[in-house]
């Protein structure tokens, strides 16, 4: 288990983290879906002990903490972070950095074959990382983290510039790796591709959690149509929408349909017929809606 | 974890080509500097023993008839033509004479003169022609040692036993301590630049220290002592090996004291050992300190530099005597002790120094670590025991 208690860091006047608390359980991923500049990476980093919380602590199965290098070493033990692209040797092929993470975490190199395989590396994996492309890069990143196999693993920003296949296999290994129990955070912005395999997914402003998306549990149908402000304020007029419907981002209108008999459910459908220009959507909200519920107005 | 970091650095020295021109660098100097030296004239016995034979001739006309009067000069004077006599003898005995053992005896008798003008204080010989109780002191351990282990006197100062001994005193120094703060200057900044990647590793910083210095010095010393055994084969090859047994002069507790130069060659070398540790936690140091390459070569030639600076103004401050220590070849020479004044200056008291200051480098570097561990965690206020 992981646990952030109270973690507040400030760079100067600008607070990016305002007394953050989370707990993340073993087999759980958690997404993190926010604006460049919101705090993602800094929480990454103050996670892995990489900066210094200003005040709060992390806890590390409710007995370590980075109290001292022993207990830091200890945590990092079991916590691997995501390495960007450009940190990488370019004078190093990708075996060579596959090796180093699974010899510096795991102590052997024997399932590097494996990781190599499943991310269909084989054809380039021997070459420089010198000549590799961006998607190459990024799956090598992705690699190095697999061959690290460690039980916390906090993926900065893993889908950037993959192509859709690409992405559809890291998501099986996501999947994969919450079944042998890890504890996985992944900053992404494929809004869409986090409710493929995330169990909640956090969404930060102002230095705090301002929600959390439980993927599992929050569940519920709406009926999810566009409609612009003017559309919208008609819609009200003719017909009183329930209290808890939601108009995200200026353009999306959601009707719950929880407690909703099927009559009144069909009603609902019928009434937005009307609007033929505009898709309707059955089912429940995503981070996607989420996100731009949060972030609609956000700079 | 540690072993495996090793391996990893040490897969990364092997991908830089720094590293490739400074092993290469290494490599070839002995052999290189060998090609240069052969085609220079060396001083050899005999010319040595010429020079000597001037510098008594112009005594001897320089000497004061005033002085002459004098018993103490009149001794002097008569000193002075023995040993010319003596030395006319030497060049004939490692000339025509070939007999190196009258050599030796001849060589005993000049010098228990040249002392005993020493002892009547050279009296009428002009201070620039008497030759140095030091020197007399040298030739008589160097001729001691011969007649001890009755060594044939070998004039060719081409063969690889006496190159070497040349070659060493070329590389000692500055030469050396450069190219070990060029080699590792950058062994902790260049993770800057792959921060993501290597910052999380789960090993301790000291761990970290020692692996790097562990590969830095095996890196250092591989191509030295290849380049060191690939010169004396090539020395070997072209004139003659030499004789390994052969006397070389070392300062040791306030005198002078003949060795083989196989012995000196270990003294040497176990002396570049000690050394290149201390240069390489000293730049170990200077990375964590200042975080650049520039900075941390710089400011080490400055430490190097600044004594001889100091004592240009007579200040010859003891903290910084150790990086004076790095020339081993002049401690061993017992020319820094001259130099400094100071006879307790030998081999192993430097020796014992930079063993102290390696231990001293690593306390530091351990300290700023804590420290900065501390540090971090006091200025942040990080409350651990939040949840008591």
């Amino acid at each position: 288990m992981l646990k952030l208690n109270n973690l507040s860091v400030a760079y100067k006047d600008h607070q990016v983290l305002d007394e953050m608390s989370l707990t993340a359980k073993e087999g759980e991923i958690i997404g993190v879906a926010a604006p460049n500049g919101t705090g993602k990476t800094t929480m990454f980093n103050a996670m892995a002990n990489f900066i210094k919380p200003d005040s709060g602590y992390i806890e590390f199965y409710q007995k370590h903490t980075y109290k001292t290098e022993k207990d830091e070493i200890y945590i990092h033990k079991h916590m691997a972070t995501f390495p960007e692209q450009k940190d990488l040797f370019e004078e190093l092929s990708g075996v060579d950095h596959l090796k180093l993470y699974a010899n510096m975490w795991q102590g052997h190199t024997r399932h590097v074959p494996e990781v190599i395989q499943r991310l269909h590396m084989q054809d380039y994996v021997k070459k420089k990382v010198k000549t590799y492309s961006l998607g190459m890069r990024q799956r090598l990143c992705f690699a190095m983290m697999a061959a690290a196999d460690t039980s916390i693993m906090l993926m900065d920003e893993v889908m950037n510039g993959l192509d859709i296949s690409n992405v559809a296999i890291i998501s099986d290994i996501l999947i994969e790796m919450k079944q042998q129990n890890k504890i996985i955070f992944v900053a992404s912005h494929l809004l869409e591709n986090l409710d493929l395999y995330a169990d909640r997914v956090i969404f930060l402003k102002g230095g705090k959690i301002v929600y959390q998306h439980h993927l599992n549990e929050d569940n519920q149908d709406h009926i999810k149509i566009s409609m612009d402000h003017m559309q919208y304020k008609r819609f009200k007029e003719n017909y009183p929408l329930p209290e808890n419907h939601q108009y995200i981002a200026g353009h999306l209108l959601c009707i719950p349909l929880e407690n909703m008999t099927i009559d009144e459910q069909t009603n609902w459908i019928e009434r937005t017929l009307d609007y033929k220009d505009s898709e309707v959507v059955i089912g429940p909200l995503g981070t996607m809606e989420y996100y731009e519920k949060y972030y609609h107005d956000f700079k | 974890m540690s072993w495996k970091y090793l391996l990893f650095e040490a897969k990364l020295l092997i991908n830089n080509r720094k590293f490739w021109f400074i092993a290469v660098f290494l490599l070839l100097y002995f052999p290189i500097y060998y090609m240069i030296y052969s085609d220079t004239d060396p001083e050899t016995l005999q010319d040595g023993k010429r020079v000597e034979q001037e510098m008594t001739d112009s005594a001897l006309d320089q000497f004061s008839d005033d002085i002459l009067e004098t018993t103490d000069g009149q001794q002097v004077y008569d000193n002075l033509l023995d040993q010319l006599s003596l030395i006319n003898m030497q060049i004939y005995y490692i000339g025509l004479g070939n007999d190196d053992q009258a050599y030796i005896d001849d060589g005993l008798k000049l010098n228990e003169l040249r002392l005993k003008n020493h002892e009547l204080n050279n009296v009428g010989i002009p201070e620039h022609l008497i030759i140095p109780k030091d020197e007399v002191l040298k030739e008589e351990a160097f001729l001691s040692y011969i007649n001890e282990k009755q060594i044939p006197l070998d004039s060719n100062e081409y063969v690889a036993s006496k190159y070497i001994v040349v070659a060493v005193s070329i590389m000692s120094g500055l030469m050396y301590y450069f190219i070990v703060l060029l080699t590792s200057g950058d062994m902790l900044v260049y993770e800057k630049q792959h921060k993501t990647v290597v910052n999380g590793f789960p090993i301790s910083f000291m761990s970290k220290v020692f692996s790097k210095i562990a590969l830095y010095f095996v890196y250092i010393l591989i191509p030295l002592i290849l380049g060191t055994l690939l010169s004396i084969w090539y020395a070997a090859r072209k004139e003659g090996l030499g004789n390994f047994s052969e006397p070389v002069l070392i300062y040791q507790q306030g005198d002078y004291t003949a060795i083989s130069t196989s012995q000196y060659l270990v003294y040497v070398f176990g002396g570049i050992v000690i050394i290149t540790l201390m240069v390489l936690l000293l730049s170990m140091l200077l990375n964590v300190l200042f975080n650049n390459l520039y900075a941390t070569v710089l400011i080490g030639l400055g430490l190097f530099l600044i004594p001889e600076l100091l004592m240009a103004i007579h200040w010859d401050p003891l903290f910084l005597r150790i990086f004076k220590y790095v020339d081993i070849v002049n401690i061993l020479s017992g020319d820094l002790a001259l130099e400094l004044g100071d006879h307790g200056i030998d081999y192993w008291h430097a020796l014992t120094w930079m063993m102290v200051t390696i231990i001293i480098f690593s306390c530091i570097l351990y300290l700023i670590n804590k420290l900065n561990y501390r540090r971090n965690l006091i200025t942040k206020g990080v409350s651990y025991n939040a949840k008591a």
